[in-house]
């Protein structure tokens, strides 16, 4: 059921990504749907998880939609990381800590794209892009992981639970995981 | 320093970083489309394609109810009926619109000669602002090959990059790598229009390269020269907005161009195909 509902929350942030916020923005500002699915879901299932699912985000969006493979995967990927670094380190309902990762994450992946296009021909002063694109695009990707972690943590709540548990239990046995 | 070698995520991440980044300079390239991308991209195009109808009509819908504010009051008035009205109404002003966006492609395709045409709907865009791509649901399943001109009613919108089986991707002329030779209709003097990159919604194209002494004056239309193997001539381009240097001399741009195409609502294209001689 897990699956189901990541690979449900999958299509819809790519379907939001590449059409719905392409054509519905505030002035070309937008917020990066995989990423803010990518940041909440690194913090409800760890580091290897989270990597794992941005990278292969990145590369389907890549290669749908991108002329460059390989630039989305590498944000979607360190915001995969980055979430699973605070994996069971702060209660599943703290929306702030996804919500961070995902603005942290949505500059990154925006800067790594900077570099490609500058690196490309295109002439813009990368301070002003910070300020009137970038940093504006991460503080609506942090808005909308709010409401999305808010959404995959009841998604996924059981299955978390079990996986706690069952970690719980494999320390307490003195297991090795 | 050996405890850093000893963190496994950072390592991996590192060479992850690495690979993406050879990758990304590799796909950069000019280059054909690998089987997996094309597979992919087949698998997930009639998901989309249906996505994308589904969304046009649906934000069509929506932006009609709030440019129709005096019949909002009206609503209030007669709920019911009037919400039946209006729900008729919509589906018939969808169909009209559509109708009339293909009529006028059509009526625009008898126009080029020489040409035979694919239409194709937009089928997703990429992400940002970065890259001005989009992919359309029509691949070599239609006959199309890199290179091939993308054009609409209004006007040029682009090339295509990429082809797979049943899907391509199209680079739009304002992507800030894309360039086209192109000459001012009324005085045919000859320059290149180059995607002029920007953070807003006001796509814009800047004009270069005018012999010494042009004459330009904001209004004047902005037509493909024919010159490059890949746009036919006479396909309008757009229209200067604003004349930025008279002289010849200098790097700065001769004007800034207002794309003929509306790039924020583009729904259906045409992807040109050169006749042959045998036909």
């Amino acid at each position: 059921m897990r699956r189901l509902y990541i690979v449900i929350a999958a299509a819809a942030g790519l379907y939001l990504d590449s059409v719905f916020f392409a054509r519905v923005n505030i002035s070309g500002i937008r917020p990066d749907a995989i990423m803010a699915l990518t940041a909440s879901l690194g913090v409800l299932l760890g580091m290897k998880k989270g990597a794992l699912f941005g990278l292969i985000m990145g590369l389907v969006a890549d290669v749908l939609y991108s002329p460059m493979v390989g630039l989305s995967a590498m944000g979607y990927m360190f915001a995969g990381l980055l979430g699973g670094a605070f994996y069971q380190k702060y209660y599943a309902d703290n929306i702030i800590i996804p919500a961070l990762v995902a603005a942290v994450g949505a500059i990154f992946k925006e800067c790594v794209m900077a570099a490609a296009c500058a690196a490309g021909g295109a002439k813009f002063g990368f301070f002003t892009v910070l300020g009137t694109y970038i940093l504006p695009c991460a503080l609506l990707s942090a808005a909308v992981c709010m409401l999305t972690h808010a959404l995959m943590r009841r998604a996924l709540a059981g299955q978390l639970k079990v996986e706690h548990a069952y970690e719980r239990d494999s320390h307490a046995q003195g297991g090795v995981k | 320093m050996r405890g850093l070698f000893k963190n496994k995520p950072l390592i991996i991440m590192l060479v992850a970083v690495l690979l993406l980044g050879v990758l990304a300079f590799i796909t950069s390239a000019d280059r054909s489309v690998s089987w997996v991308e094309s597979t992919l991209g087949s698998v997930f195009q009639p998901v989309q394609t249906f996505a994308a109808k589904a969304s046009n009509s649906i934000i069509g819908f929506f932006q009609r109810i709030f440019k129709t504010s005096d019949a909002d009051k009206e609503l209030e008035q007669l709920q019911v009926r009037m919400a039946q009205l209006e729900q008729a109404a919509d589906e018939n002003a969808t169909l009209k619109a559509e109708n009339e966006r293909l009529k006028k492609l059509l009526n625009y395709v008898e126009t080029l000669e020489n040409y035979d045409y694919v239409t194709a709907v937009v089928t997703g865009n990429s992400q940002g602002v970065w890259f001005e791509t989009f992919t359309i649901n029509a691949g070599r399943n239609k006959g199309i090959k890199k290179d091939m001109s993308v054009v609409c009613a209004d006007g040029l919108v682009g090339r295509i990059i990429e082809v797979g089986a049943n899907w391509s991707k199209v680079t739009a002329i304002i992507d800030a790598s894309s360039e086209v030779s192109v000459m001012v209709e009324r005085t045919r003097d000859i320059g290149v229009v180059r995607g002029a990159f920007s953070t807003a919604d006001d796509n814009q194209l800047e004009l270069y390269y005018l012999p010494s002494g042009f004459d330009l004056v904001p209004g004047d239309r902005i037509v493909t020269s024919g010159m490059s193997s890949i746009f036919p001539k006479s396909i309008v381009v757009g229209t200067v907005s604003e004349v930025t240097r008279r002289s010849a001399e200098g790097t700065q741009s001769n004007a800034i161009i207002e794309p003929a195409v509306d790039f924020g609502h583009l729904e259906e294209v045409l992807v040109l195909i050169e006749k042959t001689g045998e036909e």
